[in-house]
């Protein structure tokens, strides 16, 4: 017994302790030590601070322009999430179907990944701006004529339309696992009794896929509410700080604007409410997949 | 036996791999080209770290110009990339302070602390800069903690031959001395079918540089702007029925009415609307004399480009109608806080050879006027010799609110504001409401 | 009834032709104006005018400083995705394979981590390592970082891949007398082939395009990596656009070959690992 479990000692600091120490050196050492920062008024220069307790905190409740910034990022994620799923999946099923060049048309959808995201926010910056301009002078298409960057609207839409873009890509490949991954017999069993595609698709596919949703949706909302790199590309927060997500905010808090502990402090919050609302989303779907 | 060696040599080699990664972070081996600024050889290292984006050759060439004459010393050349700040706080923070750094007049003040007090007596050349530029960079406690790296200009830039052949008049902009004068000459331009007037619709240029018009020259000197700023702050000023910021917005609304992107007036992009100033488009734009380099590669050599003073008042006699806003952008700054004596020294050496050394190159590589007196420079942009003339006949106001007064974020929030008033989605006095309130949020 | 379904079938490849070509049209928009001047890409990003400057190219290459940077992006992913993909297999075994209390809570950490923003960590990272340290323009240290921040996600890849395998297989082995640790290398190490090519591109596409933490730690040209060097590019309120181009496409193709190459095995990875989870 106790052999067995010096061995098992041994096994978990083979195994575990390596990855977990790196990680913590690289993570949580550094988390914590940001949670100690949150306390201080440092402004990210000089060498001294002094500490100021929760008053960061209180700040940043406080900040309008926070509460603003944190509803529109609800929107945008919900967009996200939602949006993304949905063409992942519909993605997947037409590229399982047994079509011509597959394999070519899967690297086409997943090649948005392939590039950075602040890089590709240019990109598409340049489309808005350059390219759809165009488009609309030729073709007089009225929502084409005016570039989408500068309506506050239309510029949270493009923000919704780059990253589900980049995004269904991603979460198609593993959808296209899902679909894969479902016994063949099955949907020949089903495909005899006579159930039509979108039968088929209800009853059995959707509901053999759960546990790829569950992966899918809990990426989308933790890569949503972090969107950083393409806001910060595409729209920059503009015009007028209609499309300043959270992550931007942060960021202009902490160094554009000197105050790095309020920043450090508006970054601990996001991170608690993306912790809770994975934690539903993921017991939520758990639940559904057990059905 | 056989099986437990095999285990043995499976976890020696993880082992390895583990000491060997732990190791490889942990030695600060030849990729590591700071420290604490001796090398082996004797030679002192130091940094430049510039803000100034799309010139990192020719800065890696005036560094190797410097350690050619200097060899006891080596310059760490640090780039640009996404956000200024942020990378210069990041450099502070993980005690990589640059020893040199090209840096706003707000960063350097805002940094002071950590700086290097600059002294007249000891580095002569900044008695051949004009003391008003020199004054913007002095800390709270009276000392200097940065030499200017140039002087550029608002303004209106035109395109006189765009000008000329749509009005069929030849043009003079000393006769441009009032609204009215701006308006009538629109007036005649768009007869001629072409847009007068160009507004590119982004915030550092509707918020930091228009609206900073309410509070530099328009007040008087340096004294009365800080004066106007603080009655702001205060609350004892109601922005909306202020004289002055009522002159300014008039002006914008000339701007706004005979903008050329006035179907979309916040697109915003400098690349294209240079080219439709150059193509004939467009006859004059709210920029500056650095607006040149958007110009450049497309400019007709044959067409004359110039600037001039937006008209912010309509009498005549105000003399700020017929006056440029001139300020020092930027400017070099030595860090006093992570470096050494030798490193301070040489980082002296290094400012001095930056504005001394090789003026021509630094004339070239920022596109707009040095500040020095003594320099003898050939300017490639037609827009400086303009300027020139007006700093040589003293036609220039003071931007000191511009350059030190406004915080760092002001041109973000309250070209937030100026984007909305300019798409009609605020009236003037919310404008002038929002702006109040930023300054009152300040205090 | 058979030719009902070719019919279905050319039209589903209609369609998806049709979304895959919007899909790939920035890239299309990329590769086209990168062979243009800069100012025809302003004035229209669709026109043939100036097509065929190749210059671009060259251009690219010498403001990029592209081997150089090349090698620093290539050495910082080689390295930080074969260690943090080894490190995780065996996190994932050791966690899903054996039912202690601890290997739950760490299961745990792990999932909460993913939804760790970089910017509550990112400065105090520079304070620890580049302040307190004094690591900074050092590859090895970003390196170091990727290793640590690529823990989790690999980790919740492998474990839902373990799961999925029979545990008759090591039962059988640790009968046999084998150690858990040699019944790990030889037996299960070798099944995970799938899905360590799934994570070995996630993870090399994720450190590749990096910008943050390379930006972060390495502001020497000899350190730099090739997102970073995008960024010569840039100028003041403008951008040398055509140039800047064909360094995308010059930094696109190395992953892109890593994708052709391992793309058969990364859906099978993930189709044998992902839905157990």
């Amino acid at each position: 017994m106790s052999r067995k479990k010096r061995k098992n000692i041994r096994l978990f600091c083979e195994f575990v302790v390596p990855p977990m120490l790196i990680w913590a050196l690289v993570v949580i050492i550094p988390l914590v030590y940001g949670l100690y920062l949150t306390l201080t008024d440092w402004n990210g220069l000089s060498n001294a601070y002094n500490i100021i307790g929760l008053q960061n905190y209180a700040d940043v409740f406080s900040d309008s322009t926070f509460v603003d910034s944190l509803l529109k990022t609800f929107i945008y994620v919900f967009f996200v999430v939602v949006l993304s799923n949905v063409l992942g999946i519909i993605l997947a099923l037409l590229l399982t179907a047994g079509i011509r060049m597959q394999s070519i048309f899967r690297t086409c959808f997943f090649a948005s990944n392939m590039i950075g995201g602040i890089v590709m926010g240019y990109i598409w910056n340049y489309i808005f701006s350059f390219a759809m301009t165009k488009i609309g002078d030729l073709t007089n298409i009225g929502i084409l004529k005016t570039s989408w960057l500068t309506d506050p609207v239309m510029a949270m839409v493009a923000l919704i339309v780059v990253t589900v873009w980049q995004l269904s890509g991603y979460l198609m490949v593993i959808y296209v696992a899902g679909f894969s991954n479902i016994p063949s017999e099955v949907l020949e069993a089903a495909r005899i009794d006579g159930t039509n595609s979108w039968q088929l698709f209800r009853m059995i596919k959707l509901p053999m896929i759960m546990s790829s949703v569950t992966i899918c949706t809990f990426m989308a909302i933790s890569k949503a509410f972090m969107s950083f790199d393409v806001n910060l590309s595409l729209t920059s927060g503009g015009p007028f700080k209609s499309t300043e997500l959270l992550a931007l905010k942060i960021y202009q808090t902490a160094f554009s604007n000197f105050e790095y502990g309020k920043g450090q402090a508006e970054a601990v919050v996001l991170f608690v409410i993306v912790a809770i609302i994975s934690i539903i989303q993921v017991s939520i779907s758990k639940r559904k997949e057990v059905n | 036996m056989k099986r437990q060696n095999l285990t043995k040599a499976l976890s020696l080699i993880m082992a390895a791999a583990m000491t060997l990664s732990l190791a490889a972070c942990g030695s600060k081996d030849s990729s590591d080209g700071s420290g604490d600024g001796s090398g082996a050889s004797g030679q002192t290292t130091i940094s430049l770290y510039t803000t100034i984006p799309g010139k990192d050759s020719q800065f890696e060439a005036l560094c190797d110009e410097f350690m050619e004459a200097n060899p006891d010393i080596k310059v760490d050349y640090i780039a640009y990339d996404s956000s200024e700040k942020q990378k210069w706080m990041t450099l502070y923070s993980s005690g990589q302070a640059p020893t040199v750094s090209i840096m706003d007049a707000v960063d350097i003040i805002q940094n002071s602390e950590n700086l290097l007090p600059l002294d007249s007596s000891e580095l002569t050349f900044m008695n051949q800069i004009d003391q008003s530029y020199v004054d913007v960079f002095k800390g709270a406690d009276g000392q200097i903690y940065g030499i200017p790296n140039s002087v550029q200009a608002m303004g209106i830039l035109y395109n006189k031959t765009t000008i000329e052949e749509a009005t069929g008049e030849t043009f003079d902009p000393s006769t441009i001395k009032t609204r009215d004068d701006l308006i009538a000459l629109c007036d005649k331009i768009q007869a001629g079918g072409v847009a007068p007037l160009m507004l590119t619709g982004v915030d550092w240029s509707l918020g930091s540089h228009f609206l900073s018009q309410v509070f530099t020259g328009i007040r008087g000197g340096a004294e009365e702007q800080e004066a106007f700023i603080n009655s702001v702050k205060a609350g004892e000023v109601d922005l909306k029925s202020d004289e002055a910021w009522n002159n300014v917005m008039d002006t914008f609304d000339v701007f706004a009415k005979y903008n050329y992107n006035s179907s979309d007036p916040l697109v915003g992009n400098t690349d294209i609307d240079g080219q439709s100033m150059t193509s004939g488009k467009a006859a004059m734009w709210f920029m500056g004399d650095w607006g040149w380099s958007y110009l450049e590669s497309t400019a007709d050599p044959n067409d004359e480009y110039g600037i001039m003073p937006v008209p912010l008042t309509n009498n005549a006699d105000d003399a700020i109608n017929q006056q440029l806003g001139v300020f020092p952008a930027k400017a070099y700054c030595i860090d006093a806080s992570q470096t050494t004596e030798e490193q301070q020294a040489a980082a002296k050496k290094f400012v001095e050879f930056l504005c001394l050394g090789n003026q021509q190159a630094m004339a070239d590589l920022l596109a707009v006027a040095l500040p020095f007196a003594d320099a003898d420079v050939n300017y490639t942009s037609p827009v400086i010799a303009s300027t020139q003339s007006y700093i040589q006949s003293g036609n220039t106001y003071s931007t000191y609110a511009f350059s030190l007064l406004l915080p760092s974020d002001f041109w973000s929030e309250n070209g937030a504001v100026m984007q909305q008033y300019l798409v009609g989605q605020m009236d003037r006095d919310a404008a002038a409401d929002a702006i109040q309130a930023y300054w009152q949020a300040q205090e | 009834m058979e030719k009902r379904k070719q019919t279905t079938t050319w039209i589903i490849f209609f369609v998806v032709l049709v979304m895959a070509l919007l899909f790939v049209m920035p890239f299309f928009l990329v590769i086209l104006n990168s062979f243009k001047e800069s100012t025809a890409f302003v004035a229209n990003p669709f026109s043939l005018d100036t097509f065929g400057k190749v210059a671009n190219y060259v251009t690219a290459f010498d403001t990029m400083n592209f081997l150089n940077a090349f090698k620093n992006s290539i050495i910082i992913v080689v390295i930080a995705t074969a260690i943090s993909s080894i490190l995780s297999a065996m996190n994932a075994y050791v966690i899903t394979r054996y039912r202690w209390k601890i290997n739950k809570v760490v299961y745990m950490l792990l999932i909460a981590a993913m939804v760790i923003p970089y910017q509550v960590i990112m400065i105090p990272q520079v304070r620890l390592y580049g302040m307190y340290l004094g690591l900074t323009n050092n590859i090895w240290l970003v390196t170091f970082l990727h290793i640590g921040l690529n823990i989790p996600f690999p980790t919740f890849l492998y474990s839902g891949f373990v799961s999925g395998i029979p545990a008759e297989l090591d039962e059988a082995a640790l009968i046999d007398g084998a150690s858990s640790e040699r019944t790990f290398f030889t037996i299960i190490l070798p099944l995970l082939k799938p899905i360590t090519i799934t994570c070995v591109i996630f993870t090399a596409l994720s450190i590749w395009n990096d910008y943050i933490l390379a930006s972060t730690f390495l502001s020497l040209k000899e350190v730099k990596t090739l997102p970073l060097m995008t960024y010569a590019f840039l100028g003041n309120h403008s951008a040398d656009y055509a140039p800047m181009m064909a360094g995308l496409v010059l930094t696109m193709l190395p992953v892109l070959i890593l994708y052709l190459a391992g793309q058969k095995y990364v859906i099978e990875g993930i189709v044998a690992g992902s839905v157990k989870g």
